[in-house]
């Protein structure tokens, strides 16, 4: 993702919310504007509007300025949680231990113990990452793990 | 009062709760104007709270969006991992 100046990161943040919030009960964190990192937190669930939850979608980045005063995105979390199943999908990039901006995949499927702790992953946005989730919420799938890759992280 | 208990809904049956055709229901996804989830190139999903804030906006309550602009935010540490939730059964 390209730096984000000033009203084009807003804009993202106005997108991102109107899809989050029409789909559960959403709480939005937007911290750091005034100084050089940001983070951008968003909650959401789901079905939300006085039903049990069945699902969390939890996002966070994080941002520092650039030279240019612009947002650049450092890293980030995008989890989705099925509560009914007691599964996780996840797509990570942060640091790993000593390793720096490592882009990486969590899942966990109740029925098949974890292969590994982190898998490979390429990078994505973070509304290509909803995408994915909402889809498997949607049409009521299970998270699956088995097309994943163990990632070796030492 | 709306009694909406299911997690989606399809545009025909937001359609019937709208009194409204179904294609009426495909153009405001189409337009934007409602949120739906697409599952193949017919097959629309629609959340319960999406089809709240068309038919009665009134009963949804806004998004919680909390703003600290002086905030000192970490960039440093590494991984933020939450454990997973417990599933909840109904």
């Amino acid at each position: 993702m390209r730096s984000l100046g000033e009203h084009a990161f807003e804009q993202r943040k106005a997108t991102i919310i109107a899809v989050l919030d029409s789909l559960g009960d959403l709480e939005v964190e937007d911290a750091g504007k005034a100084g050089s990192r940001r983070h951008l937190g968003f909650r959401a669930e789901a079905p939300g509007s006085g039903l049990s939850t069945e699902a969390l979608f939890r996002y966070e980045e994080w941002f520092r300025r650039d030279g240019a005063g612009a947002w650049a995105l450092a890293k980030y979390q995008y989890d989705y949680v099925d509560l009914g199943r007691g599964a996780r999908l996840a797509y990570h990039r942060h640091a790993i231990g000593p390793l720096s901006d490592v882009i990486h995949a969590h899942c966990e499927a109740p029925d098949r113990p974890p292969a590994a702790d982190h898998f490979r992953a390429y990078e994505l946005d973070l509304l290509e990452a909803h995408e994915e989730f909402v889809r498997l919420y949607a049409a009521e799938e299970p998270i699956d793990c088995r097309g994943l890759r163990p990632l070796a992280v030492e | 009062m709306l009694d909406l208990t299911k997690p989606f809904y399809s545009p025909a049956e937001v359609a019937e709760l709208a009194g409204v055709h179904p294609s009426t229901i495909l153009n405001y996804i189409h337009a934007g104007r409602l949120y739906a989830v697409r599952l193949s190139e017919r097959t629309y999903r629609i959340p319960r709270r999406a089809v709240l804030k068309l038919l009665a906006p009134e009963s949804v309550r806004p998004p919680r969006i909390v703003e600290f602009p002086e905030a000192d935010v970490e960039l440093e540490t590494g991984d933020h991992e939450q454990p997973t939730p417990r599933a909840v059964r109904a």
